[in-house]
């Protein structure tokens, strides 16, 4: 009886070697709906009979996500094929050797940038490190400005074009309605990773960076004393409320679905909570636009959204390139559109009907997702996010002066950096 | 078949040692343990055996592996520097800079007189004048400052060491002083109420346990909801209590909203507001500690008191306070030990906002390990172990002396 089981394994063991199917596996988080990517996976086994992809799951949040993949990657462990990583991660990836460069599953240069020009431009650069590239972005994301339609119609005004026009709108609206509870304006004031991004927008927006071309540091400029006056701003005219340091991603949500916020910064996922969910208090009445700039300069939003990279340590990278191809491609991206509201990266499936039919307001979401810019490309990321944030949080609960953040932002990024 | 015959050649071995037919030589620690032939040291150590494995493995190894990642300068996001050996380098960041320059003349100067204040000193201890300890602590305090004086200037970056880890040592030391004094106030209060005789004494002894009882982070989250300023418990009570407009004329505007007190989002009132989440949590363990020394207090010296016609504050301050000694020392060790180690309630609370200004030293250990900076986090490990040793080591002395 014995043998005939090891008899039959060592037929089934030389089976598998003459037929040889090769196992890719994908890692994602469990908020990227797992069964969702699984019956796709399982729609490509059956199109690949020669590949058998499946996911592994780990982590709620991008940190603990990365947590993970850090340990995997640093034992060099070829466990994992493919993994999808967060936008401001290809840079370190890169760096460290992580992500396989892309380029070479490429005909020439010249059909690679073609084949990129089909994404938005944000999440691409991203990608694109020094000309070379380590992924290819599965969804994206960006800080929309959130407004309240029925008040903007009310008082006769068109969505703000730049900060001031925001302030002076909200002012008005704010004295109009006399409603002690209603905020002008609502951003994310805690010292969480969408701070980043309070920051650096209104930065990009007065026409500056955190570090010019040549890669010195430019954050202690006037665009950044302009940036971070007025944030402050918004606390001292009133239109924003005083604990704003206080405020992370989802309560600047949360106040603005109780109808109490005019303008609010946010990601994409907002507008579906404010159109579906049941205690929702604005249904119908919010609109979205491109944030406002300073008079004379461009507006800008930090970009969000996942990407497919590559383990550099996998033994079939052939295989799991073809796994990315059909991830990141046009079919793929609009079932996660249409079934899972993400929102795509592909350009042309913003004027697809089935995508439009299923989440109409991607075609607002388009006019400012193509100016978003992504968040310091950086092998230090992490370390730069942290000095930021915290840098930001402690002026806007007026613990540190505007001058003295800029200068700890200035010296701490060029430490970092030069590391 | 080999097995069986081995089993069987066994077997005609034990017989033949139990019957003492063949003496060939001293039995070996093996056969011993098997014959049940053991002394009490060896017995001893062989019971001892599991717990000590137990405890190198789960907490030896990983203490000296911290030791040994603090000398190294692995980060786990710059893989290509791979995990060089770096000596001492963490630490002379920490403590005072990496741009650190050593000035020669200085250097000379300052290390001649350091010789000659440490010379007599040495002499005195050699001659038994002053005691080995106090000569060794006198040594490292003029090591220190003579070692900041020793040419050793802030360097380019025009700072003394981390500034960082100064801020977090300022604020772990801030938090020390208060929540410890804090603790003591009211826990000596509650232990006292407990203490007395009434038929409501469950209920003082149930509020006791039931802070204790709660899981830290938990307790750090509730009282974040209760000092919110927007819609937290405590603004509204303030409001309703006319608390709120009092304030408003007395504060500085900047740190009062119109709906209250800005408790979370602004440096000092969030550090009041860390404090009594912690006290309120850790006062209750100091209670229950005061109250096993009150209970083991002698009631005849009471008495005495009493007829000698001393009042309570009197039998209070002569009695209860000089016996309470032991258990006063105790829940000080603990408390100051825990209080170094705070990490859980301002992570809950705050995760170190506003700014930076409550980022403990665990709090900053825990965001240099989550920046994947694992050589500097395990130095600034090894730091705060030094720390907590010393401070164990003074209240041990303290209570020895005593």
């Amino acid at each position: 009886m014995n043998r005939r089981i090891i008899l039959a394994l060592i037929i089934g063991v030389l089976a598998s070697l003459v037929y040889a199917q090769t196992e890719v596996t994908v890692f994602i988080g469990s908020r990227q709906n797992p069964e969702l990517i699984g019956s796709l996976l399982e729609q490509f086994n059956a199109a690949n009979p020669d590949i058998v992809a499946s996911y592994e799951l780990g982590g709620t949040t991008s940190e603990v996500q990365q947590q993970y993949l850090n340990t995997v990657l640093t034992s060099k462990s070829d466990d994992i094929d493919i993994f999808l990583i967060d936008v401001v991660r290809p840079a370190t990836y890169a760096a460290a050797g992580w992500a396989a460069p892309l380029n070479e599953y490429f005909e020439s240069e010249a059909a690679m940038m073609e084949f990129l020009d089909q994404f938005l431009p944000g999440p691409v650069n991203a990608n694109l490190i020094d000309g070379t590239l380590y992924a290819l972005p599965s969804y994206t994301d960006a800080q929309f400005l959130y407004y309240r339609q029925d008040l903007l119609d009310k008082y006769g005004f068109e969505p703000p074009a730049t900060w001031d026009e925001l302030m002076s709108q909200a002012i008005i609206i704010m004295q109009g309605e006399n409603n002690p509870n209603l905020q002008g304006f609502n951003y994310q004031g805690a010292a969480i990773e969408g701070a980043n991004c309070t920051f650096l927008e209104p930065l990009w927006s007065a026409g500056g960076n955190w570090r010019d071309e040549a890669g010195a540091i430019t954050v202690d400029s006037f665009e950044g004393r302009r940036a971070l006056n007025w944030l402050l701003n918004t606390m001292d005219v009133g239109i924003t409320k005083p604990n704003i340091a206080e405020t992370a991603t989802d309560n600047s949500r949360q106040e603005m679905q109780a109808g109490d916020v005019i303008f609010m910064l946010n990601w994409g996922y907002a507008w579906g909570r404010f159109q579906n969910d049941e205690d929702s208090q604005v249904k119908g009445l919010i609109g979205v636009a491109p944030l406002p700039s300073f008079t004379g300069f461009e507006s800008a939003t930090c970009i969000g959204g996942w990407q497919w990279a590559i383990n550099n340590y996998s033994s079939n990278k052939e295989a799991a390139f073809k796994v990315l191809q059909y991830m990141t491609s046009e079919d793929v991206q609009r079932v996660l559109a249409a079934q899972d509201s993400r929102i795509p990266a592909r350009i042309s499936l913003y004027s697809d009907p089935e995508v439009l039919a299923a989440a109409p307001h991607f075609g607002q979401f388009f006019d400012v997702i193509i100016n978003a810019r992504p968040r310091p490309v950086t092998p230090f990321y992490d370390e730069v996010s942290e000095l930021i944030r915290t840098t930001v949080n402690a002026v806007l609960s007026r613990s540190i002066s505007v001058d003295d953040a800029l200068e700890t932002m200035q010296t701490g990024l060029e430490d970092i950096i030069g590391n | 078949m080999t097995f069986r015959a081995a089993y069987a050649a066994h077997f005609y071995f034990m017989a033949a040692i139990k019957t003492e037919k063949i003496t060939y030589r001293k039995p070996g620690f093996w056969q011993r343990l098997r014959t049940g032939n053991l002394n009490d040291t060896q017995l001893g150590l062989l019971l001892l055996a599991p717990a000590l494995i137990t405890l190198f493995v789960v907490m030896l190894y990983p203490v000296l592996n911290v030791f040994w990642q603090s000398l190294r300068g692995e980060h786990l996001l710059r893989p290509w520097l791979g995990s060089p050996f770096v000596g001492l380098e963490h630490f002379q960041k920490i403590l005072w800079g990496r741009n650190m320059v050593w000035d020669l003349q200085n250097l000379l100067s300052w290390r001649i007189l350091g010789i000659a204040t440490l010379l007599p000193l040495w002499w005195f201890a050699a001659r038994g004048v002053l005691k080995r300890w106090t000569a060794l602590a006198w040594t490292l305090t003029i090591l220190v400052v003579f070692g900041f004086l020793l040419g050793l200037h802030p360097g380019d970056s025009g700072r003394w060491g981390d500034a960082r880890f100064w801020n977090s040592f300022n604020i772990t030391l801030l938090i020390i002083v208060l929540s410890v004094a804090g603790s003591f106030l009211v826990g000596l209060p509650m232990a006292l109420l407990a203490n007395i005789t009434s038929p409501l004494r469950w209920l003082v002894r149930l509020a006791m346990l039931l802070p204790w009882a709660m899981p830290r982070v938990f307790t750090g989250l509730t009282f974040a909801w209760l000092f919110q300023s927007d819609y937290g418990v405590l603004n509204d009570l303030l409001a309703r209590a006319g608390v709120n407009n009092l304030l408003q004329g007395v504060l500085e505007p900047n740190l009062i909203g119109a709906q209250g007190i800005l408790w979370l989002s602004r440096v000092v009132p969030a550090i009041i507001a860390v404090n009594i989440t912690i006290i309120w949590k850790t006062s209750s363990f100091v209670g229950l500690i005061l109250l096993a020394g009150l209970q083991s207090i002698d009631k005849s010296l009471y008495e005495a008191a009493t007829v000698d016609g001393a009042n309570a504050w009197q039998r209070f301050w002569s009695i209860t306070l000089p016996m309470l000694r032991p258990a006063i020392a105790v829940a000080l060790i603990f408390r100051t030990l825990t209080a170094i180690q705070t990490f859980d309630i301002p992570y809950a609370m705050t995760r170190g906002a506003p700014g930076r200004s409550l980022e403990t030293l665990g709090l900053y250990i825990y965001n240099t390990i989550q920046a994947s900076n694992i050589g500097y986090a395990a130095a600034l490990s090894v730091v705060l172990f030094a720390l907590s040793l010393g401070i164990t080591i003074l209240y041990l002395r303290w209570i020895y002396t005593e």
